[in-house]
């Protein structure tokens, strides 16, 4: 068993989008830097983009992820 | 009282090829933990930061104006118990009571895999599928968001969590292909004492 890193979140860059905040966490991954990007409203703390290449892509599909949520509960 | 995130039950690489070692360090490291470290801030100095994390997650889950709390507490909770719901070496089928039980409430077992991998693939969105005790049967569940078992009276046996963050390293898209590799690392064992405790 090996012991959990606990430090966990490298936070690059937070914003609200349509009522959501967005926090994009950077990451290592084979050497290369990856972005997840965390959405959060009152009611729900979301991991909306795992994995994503850039900052640029991790934006991108954590607003389409918002987009669709809000499409599938309204 | 604070939630400790409990470390893996087994190495990081211990799932592979299923589940991959960088799945499981940023599932585990990062994801998991964010959500631990979200319900402790959230819950301490409330009336409710003297309870076990069991405890919070039954007595708000009805509670509209708690949802974020709810959420934090239960994907803390959902993790924990999924990390269990696996182990290396492990998957076929299982034995012993939970077999004959299998057996007698799902028809076979290839009923019961029917129906679980059908529950993961169809949960839409984010989510999670279940093996639970619902009074004296067996049944397969699934639930959105953060939502679990223990809202409903019903007793956990394992789960699979379905969120994209589990398998999109490994398997982008591909749930029902994640969903196969899970049941390759199905920890039965884990189910069967869940059983044997309720
Ligand atoms: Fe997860």
């Amino acid at each position: 068993m090996e012991e959990s890193q606990t430090d966990y979140l490298q936070i690059v860059i937070s914003f609200t989008y349509k009522g959501w905040k967005i926090t994009l966490d950077q990451g290592e991954l084979d050497g290369q830097i990856i972005y997840s990007a965390w959405a959060d409203n009152e009611q729900c703390s979301a991991v909306a983009v795992p994995y994503a290449p850039s900052r640029r892509v991790a934006i991108q599909r954590a607003k389409q992820w918002i987009d669709r949520r809000l499409t599938s509960t309204d | 009282m604070s939630y400790e995130l409990p470390p893996l039950p087994y190495d990081y690489s211990a799932l592979e090829p299923h589940v991959s070692k960088n799945t499981l360090e940023f599932h585990h490291d990062k994801h998991h933990a964010a959500y631990v470290r979200k319900y402790n801030d959230a819950v301490q100095g409330t009336d409710l930061d003297s309870k076990p994390i069991e405890e919070v997650i039954k007595a708000i889950a009805d509670d509209s104006e708690q949802s974020g709390l709810f959420n934090n507490a239960a994907q803390a909770w959902n993790h924990t118990f999924y990390w269990h719901s696996m182990k290396p070496d492990a998957g076929g089928q299982p034995t012993g009571e939970l077999a004959k039980k299998i057996e007698a409430d799902f028809g076979s077992f290839e009923k019961f895999v029917d129906a679980f991998k059908s529950a993961g693939a169809t949960q839409f969105g984010s989510g999670w599928a279940w093996l639970v005790l619902d009074g004296n049967t067996l049944k397969v569940t699934k639930t959105p968001d953060a939502v679990n078992p223990l809202t409903s009276g019903q007793t956990p046996l394992m789960t699979m969590d379905v969120w994209e963050h589990a398998y999109y390293l490994d398997y982008q898209n591909q749930r029902p292909s994640y969903i196969d590799a899970f049941l390759e690392v199905v920890n039965w064992d884990f189910a069967a004492q869940n059983l044997a405790a309720a």
